[in-house]
C-alpha cells in the first residue's frame, strides 16, 4: 500500500517548467488530510501531520470497497472520529476562515438529505459544517455568527454541479465572509455571509460519508478530503485540480518502473499489440470501462472517470503506466494480473514520453472485428518448418521435432519407446478399438525385435485396412454429429433408418474418403450426387439432432419456436463440430468475441431454411434413408432476427456465410458455380454453395475446417487435444499447446488430399505417440501438456464393453445395418408417452453381442451401461467426453448382467482352452492356466508369477466356497460351479485399472 | 496476460468461478443496481474456499460463495401443472365473469368462456392466506410459505415447458437444476447419490432429460429412486454371487490395482477408480436402507398417509424424501402420480390429486419441523406451469405459461408472503412478473450459491442455470 506524501515545497528539485511542478499542492493551512490510503480496513488516517492526527473510523468495513487511494462506500456506514476534533475547531475558531475540499464521485443524483459527505456535527441539526449533495447540487451549512445552529442559510452550487463521474469540489470561507465554491477548478457560487466562526460548537466530531447519527448517508467515491484553516485562493484551488486525485502524485516512485525503452518505438508495431492483448477487452469498441477507451487516439488522450490517464511527454506522469506496472498492488491493470512485463511497460514509457505519437490511420474502432481478422485460426494455411532440436536421435517424424523442441525449450526429457506389446495394445485400441490377440502379440513381438519401426509400420498399415477402423473412428465422429437412432423430444420416435447416415460414415472412413469430401457430401450430397446412395445417406448428419413432429393444430407460436430450434441445432452442429465457432450463440446477438454477426448466423441459416428432415430414396435403391432435402429449387425467404424473435421479419438476408472467414470471393460466386456445376432441379443448391466456401482453403473456411479436424485427431490419439477447447477456436479459445505443430499438421493434411489414414500414420508413427506412458511427473509440466511421456488414457464405454466380448471369444463382427436395440431392464425405461417405446423384453440373440457402434441409441431411454460410462447424450455436438470416475460405473461392472455374463463368458472360453473341465483334472496346473491365459488376452501380457499364484489361490477358494454351498455335489455342479469361480475371476479382471487404462 | 475468467486452464472441465468479468460487475454497479450486491460478491469472492470439483470425487461436499441458508431442497413437482385459481390464487373477478367469453389463443384451440373455480375458498393462518376446500392439511402450514403467483414461462407444450422448470431451457438437453447444485456443492454422503428423483408409476413425460446432467458431468445426474424394492439400477446383485463372493472379489481387485498403481505414479485417477468401486460396495447396503421404512413409528408412517390407499404412493415418497436429505442427500424431487393435466373435468382431476398428496405434504411439513430440518430444508411446490381461466370442453382448463404459482417453505424462506400477482382473471402474470431463472437463481441464493458464478465451460461458452437472466426474489427471503 502506498503512503503518500505531498512535496512540502511544490517546486522542490525541479524546474518551473515542469508540469508536476505546477501541478502540486499546497501544504499551508492544511490541518487535516484524508487520502484513504492505509492498511486498516476499519480506519481512514489523517495524512496532514497537523497536531494530533484525527483518524477516521470504519464501524461496518463491508459497506467500504477500498482499492488503493479509492474509498467507495456503497451502503450506509459512519466513518468518524472516536472523538471532538478539537485540533480542527480550534485551528478554525482562531482564524474565522476554512476551506473544504474532497474529490469525489456521487453515485447518482438522487440521494439527499442533504446526504452527507463531509460533515462536522453532532445530529441532523446540530452543526459546525456539512458539505452534502442534495440530487444534482452541492450545499454547504457553516455555523456562523450570523447563521443558526443549523448552519441555515446554506450556501448551494447550481443545479447539474453534482453529477455521477469524478468531480474537485472546493468551498472556502474567507475572514471577511466571502464564500466560494469552485468546482474542477471553476467558481461556480460566490456570496458572502458575513460573521466569526467563533460560535462553533467544541464537541462535534467529524465524519465523512454520513451524518453522526447516521441517517444521512451519502454513497459514492472518495479519494480525498482535505481541510484547511485558511481561504484558499482561486488559483490555489485550479492548481488542486490540476495536481489530480493523489495517484497522479505517483511520480516519486520513479524508482519502481523499468526505465523507458531505449530503442525507437512505433505505435503500430510496439505498442498497439500491447494494448490489443491487455486493454482492448475492456476498453475498446463499445467497451469503455471507466470511461475509458484506448482504441482511438482521441479517446485515450481523454481519459476516463478519474481523469487523464495518458500525458503525451511525461509516462511518470501517466496513470496507464502505473495502473500497468502494478505500482499499486490493490489497482494493477490488467484485473486480477500482475501487470504488464517490464519490457512492455518500457515500451509504453519510451512511447510517452516522446509525444506518445499515434496516426490516426491505427485508430481501431471495432477490435472485435479486428481480432477476429488478426485471430491465428482464422488465417490462410501456412506452411511451417519444423524446428531443429538438439537431441536428434529420439526424432521419428517432422511431429517430433515441434514436440521435441518444446521440451527441450522447458529443460524436459522425452520418455524412449514403449515395449512391444504396449505399443501393441496402444494402436490396437487406438487404430480399430479392439485388444491384440495373443497370436497377434506374439507375431509383432518378434517382428518388433527384428526391426522396431517396420514392425510398427507394418501393423499399422494391418489395422488402417481393418474394417474395424472405420467403426472405431466413426464413433469419434458420431459424438461430433450428435447421431441417435430416435427424435428424442416427448414423443422419441424411431429412425429405423437413421443407420444408413452411420454406415456411411463408417464406409467413408474405411474407404479414405478426403476430409473435405466427407463435410460436402454430410451439408450436401444429394446436391453433389444425388444418384450416389452415400452421398444421400450422409446429409443424415443434417437430420441426426433430435425433433419433434408438432401436429398442425398447435399454436403457431409453438410450432415456430420448434422449428427454429431445430434449424438452431444445426446451426450450432456445424458452428462447434465442423469450425469450431459458436455460432449458437450469434442467433440472439452479435457474437460477443468473435465478430460473427447475427446477420451471418441468419444468412447461413438460409441454406437451410428451405429445406427439411425426410425418409429420401437412397439413389436408384428401394430403401429410403432419413435425410434432408430441399423442398425446392427456391430459397425460401429468410429474416434477420433480432434478439432470436421469429415474428421479427424487416431484415431479409440471402445466402451469406462467416464474413470474417471469407476472403475475395462472394456468396453469390459460389452460389453461381454451384448452379454452374449440376444440373439438378429439384433443389436451390445453396448448401452444395455452403459446403463449397466450407471446404474452401483459398477464399473460405477450408483452413479453419483443417485445423479443427487435425485437432480432434490428435485429441484421440493422445487423449488430450492441441487446442484444449475442441469446439472453440474463436478469439477467445484457449491458444494452443502447440501452435506451429498443429500448423504444420493442417497444411500436410491438406496438402496432401485431406486424408485422414495418413495422418494416422504420422501420428502413430512418432516418437512422441511411441513413447513410455509411464515417469514421474516433472514440477515443469505435471499435467504433460508438453507430452514428455504418452498420457494414461482410458476406454470408452464402448470400447470397454467391444473389449469385453471380444476378450470373451464372443463378438459378432458383423458390420453395418439396422442398429440393435440392447436389453435394458424395465426399471432403466423411465419414460412414458413414446410414440415408438422401449421393447420391454428383447429375448437373447447374437445381434446383442455386435460392437457398440450398431447399439440403438434411443434418446430419451439411453443404454445404462453405456451411459455410466460418460457415453455422451446426443443432444447437442459433443466435442470432448467427460472421463468421470463414480460409483455407477463400478456397480456395472460388478452387478449388471451384462458384465456378469460376459465375465461367464470369458470363463467359458478360458475353461474350454485349458480343458480345465475333466474329471481328473490337475486343479492347480489347470488353474496357473487359466489366470495366464486371462492375463494374455486380457491385458496382453504373460501373468508374473505373483500375479499367477494370487489368481489361483482366488479361483480355488472360490471354487471351494462355492461347492461347500452346495447341497448335492454332483458333477454338473461341479461344472458350474468352476465355472462362476473362474467367472468370479474374470470379472476381477475386467474390472482391473489395467484393463480399462491403456499405456 | 490473459484474463483468468475466460481462459481456464481446463476449459473441458469447467470450473466453479465467476462468470462475470469485472468489465461486468463495474457496469452492474455503475449503473446503480446492487453496489451493496458487489460488496457481498467481493467478500464472498475473498471467502470462497474449495471450488474445483475433482473427476475422481466430483460430489465431495463443497462450500458455495457464502453461508448457506439450505443445506438441502426437496422440490414437491406436481406433473401435469395444476391450477392457480383453483388451488391458492381465487379470483373474485372470474367468479364474477363465469360464462363470459374473452380473446384468447390456447394451447389445443377452440377455447371456451370464463370459468369460475368449482372450489370453495378460505383464509388460513395470520398471514391469511387463500387455499381451496380440497387442500385443507397443506393449509395448516401457510405461514411457512411464500408464495409466488406471478410465475411465466415460455411453451404451451408440458415438455419444453419440463425442461424449462427443470433447467432453465425449454429445449432438452441441458442440465437440471438439481445437477448444477450437486455440481456446486457436492453431496454430504458419499454413499449415496446426491440428486434423487422419486418418479411416479406412469413415468414422467420427457424422461429423464428432466433430471440430466446435459453437459455437466456424468455424475451430477439425477438418479431415479423408486419407493419400494431395489432402488436403484446396479444395487443388486448378480443371482450367483453373494455378497462374500463380491467382497473377496473386491479384495484381489485391490491387491492387484495396488500393484498397478506403483508402476504409474501420479495419477490421481487410478486411486479415483479405486475407491470408486469400494463406494461402490457401501452404495448397496446404504441405499437399499433408505427405502426400508421398518424403522418408522407407525404414528409417523400416519403423518404421512403411507397406509391409506390414497396417499400411499406420495405419502411414501414424502417419508423417503425426508430419509433422504436427513441422511445428507442433497436434492430430492419428488414427483406427483398421475397428471394434474385437467383438459375436462378438472374438478375431479384436481380432487384427486389433492386427497393424494394433502396429507403427505403436510405430514412432510410436520414431520420436517419435528425433526429440526425444516430450517435447514427449502421445500417447493410447483407445476411446470398453469391452467388457463377459460374452461375446454365444459368444464377442463387447457395449459398456461403466461401465469402460474408456486411456493417455497422452509430454509431461510420468510414465510406469510406472496410475491407477484396474475392479472383479475389469473390469465397472465401482471405484477411483479416472475421467470423460470428468478425461481432458480433464489433458489442457488439459498443454498449459497451466487447463480452469476456457478458457470460450466461447454462448446466455447459459459453456461449458466440461469442462462444470462436470474433475479433474486429478495422479498421471500428472511433477513
Amino acid at each position: 500500500m502506498l503512503a503518500l506524501a505531498f512535496l512540502a515545497d511544490p517546486k522542490a528539485g525541479r524546474s518551473a517548467e515542469e508540469p508536476i511542478a505546477k501541478a502540486s499542492r499546497s501544504t499551508d493551512g492544511l490541518i487535516a488530510l484524508y487520502t484513504f490510503d492505509g492498511d486498516d480496513p476499519g480506519r481512514v488516517e489523517d495524512r496532514s501531520g497537523f497536531g494530533e492526527p484525527l483518524a477516521l473510523r470504519i464501524d461496518k468495513p463491508q459497506a467500504v470497497l477500498r482499492r488503493g487511494g479509492t474509498f467507495r462506500i456503497t451502503a450506509p456506514a459512519l466513518i468518524a472520529s472516536d472523538g471532538p476534533a478539537t485540533k480542527l475547531i480550534d485551528a478554525i475558531r482562531a482564524s474565522s476562515e476554512v476551506t473544504i475540499e474532497a474529490w469525489i464521485e456521487p453515485q447518482d443524483t438522487n440521494q439527499s438529505g442533504p446526504a452527507r459527505i463531509v460533515t462536522l456535527s453532532e445530529n441532523p441539526s446540530l452543526r459546525n459544517l456539512t458539505l452534502g449533495q442534495d440530487k444534482t447540487r452541492f450545499e454547504l451549512r457553516l455555523r456562523s455568527a450570523s447563521s443558526d445552529d443549523n448552519g441555515i442559510p446554506a450556501i448551494t452550487a447550481p443545479e447539474g454541479s453534482a453529477k455521477v463521474g469524478l468531480t474537485h469540489l472546493v468551498f472556502t470561507h474567507a475572514k471577511d465572509g466571502t464564500r466560494r465554491i469552485l468546482i474542477d477548478g471553476k467558481l461556480v457560487t460566490e456570496t458572502r455571509i458575513e460573521g466569526t466562526l467563533d460560535r462553533w460548537d467544541g464537541d462535534h466530531r467529524l465524519a465523512i460519508g454520513n451524518e453522526l447519527t447516521g441517517d444521512r448517508p451519502w454513497h459514492g467515491t472518495l479519494h480525498l478530503v482535505a481541510i484547511y484553516d485558511r481561504a484558499l485562493s482561486d488559483t490555489e484551488a485550479r492548481t488542486h485540480h490540476a495536481a489530480g486525485i493523489p495517484a497522479t502524485d505517483l511520480s516519486r516512485f520513479e524508482s519502481l518502473l523499468p526505465p523507458p525503452h531505449p530503442d525507437p518505438v512505433d505505435f503500430v508495431t510496439d505498442i498497439q499489440p500491447i494494448l490489443k492483448e491487455h486493454c482492448y477487452e475492456c476498453h475498446s469498441g463499445e467497451n469503455e470501462d471507466g470511461g475509458v477507451n484506448l482504441g482511438i487516439r482521441r479517446r485515450a488522450l481523454q481519459g476516463g472517470d478519474h481523469g487523464p490517464i495518458l500525458v503525451p511527454g511525461n509516462s511518470l506522469q501517466s496513470r496507464l503506466v502505473h495502473l500497468v506496472a502494478a505500482i499499486d498492488k490493490s489497482d494493477v491493470m490488467p484485473p486480477d494480473s500482475e501487470g504488464l512485463s517490464d519490457i512492455e511497460i518500457a515500451k509504453l514509457r519510451a512511447w510517452i514520453d516522446r509525444g506518445a505519437d499515434w496516426p490516426p490511420s491505427a485508430d481501431v474502432a471495432d477490435p472485435r472485428e479486428s481480432l477476429a481478422r488478426e485471430h491465428w485460426a482464422f488465417q490462410p494455411l501456412r506452411e511451417i518448418i519444423p524446428p531443429a532440436t538438439r537431441n536428434t536421435d529420439w526424432l521419428l517424424t517432422p511431429i517430433d521435432r515441434f514436440v521435441l523442441a518444446k521440451l527441450e525449450g522447458a529443460g524436459l526429457q522425452p520418455q524412449g519407446r514403449a515395449n512391444p506389446r504396449q505399443l501393441i495394445r496402444r494402436i490396437q485400441f487406438d487404430l480399430i478399438g479392439l485388444p491384440p490377440t495373443p497370436e497377434e502379440l506374439d507375431a509383432f513381438s518378434a517382428a518388433f525385435d527384428r526391426s522396431p519401426d517396420a514392425a510398427i509400420e507394418a501393423l499399422v498399415d494391418r489395422l488402417l485396412q481393418s474394417p474395424h477402423h472405420g467403426e472405431r473412428w466413426a464413433r469419434h465422429w458420431l459424438d461430433v454429429a450428435r447421431y441417435a437412432d430416435s427424435d428424442g423430444q416427448e414423443s422419441d420416435r424411431d429412425r429405423p433408418t437413421a443407420y444408413h447416415y452411420r454406415d456411411f460414415v463408417i464406409r467413408a472412413l474405411c474407404d479414405d474418403m478426403p476430409y473435405d469430401q466427407f463435410i460436402r457430401w454430410q451439408l450436401a450430397g444429394d446436391e453433389y450426387e444425388p444418384q450416389n446412395p452415400d452421398a444421400i445417406a450422409a446429409t443424415g448428419f443434417l437430420a441426426a439432432g433430435p425433433f419433434a413432429a408438432l401436429p398442425d393444430r398447435l399454436m403457431e407460436d409453438e410450432r415456430l419456436r420448434n422449428r427454429y430450434n431445430e434449424l438452431d441445432d444445426i446451426m450450432s452442429t456445424i458452428g462447434s463440430g465442423l469450425l469450431g465457432l459458436t455460432l449458437g450463440c450469434v442467433r440472439c446477438h452479435d457474437h460477443k468475441y468473435d465478430a460473427i454477426p447475427a446477420r451471418d448466423y441468419y444468412s447461413i441459416l438460409a441454406a437451410f431454411h428451405g429445406g427439411e428432415r425426410a425418409e429420401v430414396p437412397l439413389g436408384q435403391t428401394a430403401d429410403k434413408t432419413l435425410g434432408f432435402r430441399d423442398r425446392g429449387p427456391q430459397p425460401s425467404p429468410t429474416w434477420l432476427f433480432q434478439r432470436g424473435d421469429y415474428y421479427d421479419r424487416d431484415q431479409p438476408v440471402s445466402l451469406g456465410f462467416v464474413s470474417v472467414l471469407t476472403r475475395g470471393k462472394s456468396p453469390e460466386d459460389y452460389l453461381r458455380e454451384a448452379r454452374d456445376a449440376s444440373d439438378a432441379n429439384a433443389t436451390s443448391l445453396q448448401r452444395r454453395a455452403l459446403a463449397h466456401w466450407m471446404t474452401d482453403v483459398d477464399h473460405g473456411a477450408g483452413a479453419l475446417l483443417a485445423r479443427v479436424i487435425v485437432n480432434r485427431v490428435w485429441q484421440h490419439h493422445f487423449g488430450q487435444p492441441l487446442v484444449q477447447t475442441v469446439g472453440d477456436f474463436g478469439v477467445r479459445s484457449e491458444p494452443p499447446s502447440h501452435p506451429e505443430l498443429l500448423e504444420w499438421l493442417a497444411h500436410d493434411f491438406v496438402s496432401n488430399g485431406w486424408k485422414l489414414k495418413r495422418l494416422h500414420r504420422l501420428i502413430v508413427r512418432s516418437a512422441v505417440y511411441n513413447q513410455r506412458s509411464a515417469g514421474a511427473p516433472p514440477a515443469a509440466d505435471p499435467d504433460n501438456r508438453l507430452l514428455w511421456k504418452m498420457p494414461l488414457r482410458r476406454l470408452e464405454g464402448e470400447i470397454l464393453r467391444d473389449t469385453m466380448l471380444a476378450v470373451g471369444g464372443d463378438l459378432n463382427t458383423q458390420m453395418f445395418g439396422p442398429a440393435v436395440k440392447p436389453q435394458i431392464a424395465s426399471e432403466a425405461v423411465l419414460a412414458r408417452n413414446l410414440k415408438d417405446p422401449y421393447p420391454n423384453r428383447i429375448e437373447d440373440n447374437d445381434e446383442l453381442r455386435r460392437r457398440s457402434v450398431y447399439l440403438f441409441h434411443k434418446r430419451v431411454v439411453p443404454y445404462p451401461w453405456l451411459q455410466a460410462f460418460d457415453k455422451p447424450d446426443a443432444q447437442q455436438s459433443c466435442s470432448r467426453r467427460d472421463r468421470t470416475t463414480v460409483a455407477p460405473q463400478a456397480l456395472a461392472l460388478l452387478n449388471d448382467p451384462f458384465s456378469r455374463q460376459a465375465s461367464l463368458t470369458f470363463a467359458g472360453r478360458l475353461i474350454g482352452e485349458c480343458d480345465a473341465d475333466r474329471d481328473d483334472a490337475d486343479l492347480k496346473a489347470d488353474f496357473d492356466a487359466i489366470v495366464r491365459r486371462a492375463y494374455l488376452l486380457a491385458l496382453a501380457r504373460p501373468a508374473s508369477d505373483a500375479e499367477t499364484a494370487a489368481g489361483t489361490r482366488f479361483i480355488s477358494d472360490q471354487l471351494r466356497e462355492r461347492i461347500g454351498r452346495e447341497t448335492n455335489a454332483d458333477a454338473a455342479n461341479r461344472s458350474r460351479n468352476l465355472l462362476t469361480a473362474v467367472a468370479d475371476f474374470a470379472q476381477v479382471v475386467f474390472s482391473l485399472n489395467e484393463f480399462i487404462y491403456v499405456d | 496476460m490473459t484474463h483468468p475468467n475466460f481462459h481456464s486452464t481446463d476449459p473441458h472441465c469447467g470450473r466453479f468461478r465467476p462468470v462475470l468479468n469485472r468489465r461486468d460487475w463495474l457496469q452492474r454497479a455503475g449503473n446503480g443496481i446492487g453496489t451493496l450486491a458487489l460488496a457481498q460478491l467481493l467478500a464472498a469472492e475473498s471467502s470462497r474456499a474449495n471450488d474445483s470439483p475433482s473427476p475422481n470425487a466430483p460430489l465431495a461436499p463443497r462450500t458455495g460463495h457464502f453461508a448457506p441458508r439450505a443445506k438441502s431442497v426437496i422440490w414437491l413437482f406436481m406433473e401435469g401443472a395444476p391450477s392457480s385459481v383453483d388451488m391458492f390464487d381465487p379470483k373474485p373477478e372470474l367468479t364474477k365473469r363465469d360464462g363470459q367469453r374473452i380473446a384468447i389463443d390456447v394451447f389445443n384451440g377452440n377455447p371456451g368462456p370464463l370459468m369460475k373455480s368449482p372450489f370453495s375458498f378460505k383464509q388460513y393462518g395470520e398471514s391469511g392466506a387463500w387455499v381451496c376446500d380440497r387442500y385443507t392439511n397443506v393449509a395448516r402450514h401457510v405461514d411457512d410459505f411464500a408464495f409466488i403467483k406471478s410465475l411465466h414461462s415460455d411453451s404451451n407444450d408440458h415438455v419444453p415447458a419440463l425442461y424449462q422448470i427443470n433447467t432453465g431451457i425449454a429445449r432438452p438437453g441441458f442440465p437440471a437444476a438439481g445437477a448444477w447444485v450437486t455440481y456446486g456443492l457436492g453431496s454430504e454422503n458419499q454413499n449415496l447419490p446426491g440428486f434423487v428423483v422419486l418418479g411416479n408409476n406412469q413415468g414422467i413425460k420427457g424422461g429423464p432429460l428432466n433430471w440430466h446432467a446435459g453437459f455437466l458431468p456424468a455424475a451430477h445426474q439425477g438418479t431415479l429412486f423408486r419407493p419400494e424394492g431395489t432402488p436403484i439400477l446396479n444395487l443388486t446383485r448378480p443371482a450367483d454371487v453373494t455378497r462374500a463372493d463380491q467382497r473377496k472379489q473386491l479384495d484381489l481387485l485391490a491387491q492387484l490395482n495396488a500393484d498397478h498403481l506403483a508402476t504409474h505414479p501420479g495419477e490421481a485417477e487410478l486411486i479415483g477408480r479405486i475407491q470408486s468401486f469400494e463406494l461402490a460396495y457401501r452404495m448397496q447396503t446404504e441405499a437399499t436402507r433408505m427405502t426400508d421404512f421398518s424403522d418408522e413409528t407407525q404414528e409417523t408412517r400416519d403423518l404421512y398417509g403411507v397406509d391409506q390407499k390414497e396417499t400411499r404412493s406420495y405419502g411414501s415418497k414424502c417419508l423417503l424424501a425426508r430419509r433422504l436429505i436427513e441422511s445428507g442427500v442433497r436434492f430430492v424431487q419428488v414427483y406427483s402420480d398421475g397428471e394434474w393435466d385437467a383438459h375436462s373435468d378438472l374438478a375431479k382431476n384436481h380432487s384427486g390429486h389433492c386427497k393424494a398428496t394433502d396429507v403427505p405434504i403436510a405430514g412432510l411439513l410436520t414431520d420436517l419441523k419435528r425433526r429440526g430440518l425444516f430450517d435447514s430444508t427449502l421445500v417447493i411446490w410447483g407445476g411446470e406451469f398453469g391452467r388457463m381461466p377459460v374452461s375446454q370442453g365444459n368444464n377442463g382448463r387447457d395449459h398456461n405459461p403466461q401465469g402460474f404459482m408456486a411456493w417455497m417453505a422452509g430454509a431461510g424462506i420468510r414465510g406469510g408472503t406472496s410475491h407477484g400477482e396474475t392479472d383479475e382473471i389469473g390469465y397472465k402474470a401482471a405484477v411483479d412478473p416472475v421467470t423460470v431463472h428468478d425461481l432458480h437463481a433464489t433458489m442457488l441464493h439459498l443454498l449459497g450459491i451466487d447463480h452469476l458464478r456457478l458457470t460450466y465451460r461447454h462448446n466455447g461458452r459459459e453456461y449458466r442455470l440461469t442462462d444470462v437472466a436470474g433475479e433474486l426474489l429478495t422479498k421471500l427471503i428472511k433477513a
